[in-house]
């Protein structure tokens, strides 16, 4: 089952991590990057295969899908902002690691923006 | 699945780091960092290449054109 593989690939590629790590400093992190990157898009089918489901049950929901796209976008954004921090993280970059993160919620802001505003205006349309 | 793509990137690393060894005990320092770095970019082709996959599915999944 995939379970087993996945985890399998995982130690494996820490133990190689590791020997690559004490030759050379700067390999050991292509690598750590190269196999977040495999578990990455062996991971990739079940989520699509989640989100399906999610927007199918949110279609019959009722719920409009273009605040949908907005949800997905925020998760594929955070992930590959997360992604990226660690990587910098794990290359020892802590400064660059917050940077990223920083421009990250930057990003989400302004997707959350028209959201916000449309929010405020059924609000105020609300009120007499 | 990929999972010896993983594998040739460490054996590109040991590799290197091998000949860059036997470089510097030859006397031949530059040729040595040279390797060096002719190996990294070697490995960092190939990531490149992981990351674009990876990133064009993650895009086609969460739509984030």
């Amino acid at each position: 089952m995939d379970v087993l593989r996945m985890a399998g690939m995982s130690m494996a590629s820490a133990v190689a991590v590791i020997l690559l790590r004490r030759m050379r400093p700067e390999m050991g992190l292509t690598a750590a990057l190269a196999a977040g990157i495999l578990l990455l898009t062996m991971a990739m089918p079940m989520v699509a295969q989640v989100i399906g489901g999610i927007t199918s049950i949110a279609q019959t929901g009722g719920v409009k899908s273009s605040y949908l796209t907005q949800l997905l976008k925020v998760a594929g954004i955070s992930l590959l902002m997360d992604f990226a921090a660690q990587t910098c993280r794990d290359a020892g970059e802590e400064g660059l690691a917050m940077k990223t993160e920083l421009a990250g919620r930057v990003m989400l802001l302004t997707l959350a923006l028209p959201a916000m505003q449309t929010l405020l205006t059924q609000l105020l349309s609300l009120a007499p | 699945m990929q999972i010896d793509l993983l594998f040739q990137i460490a054996g590109v690393g040991v590799l290197t780091t091998v000949v860059a060894a036997i470089l510097q005990r030859a006397g031949r320092d530059e040729l040595a960092t040279l390797s060096t770095v002719a190996g990294l970019a070697i490995v960092l082709l190939m990531v490149i290449s992981l990351l674009s996959e990876l990133f064009t599915s993650v895009r086609s999944i969460f739509q984030l054109y």
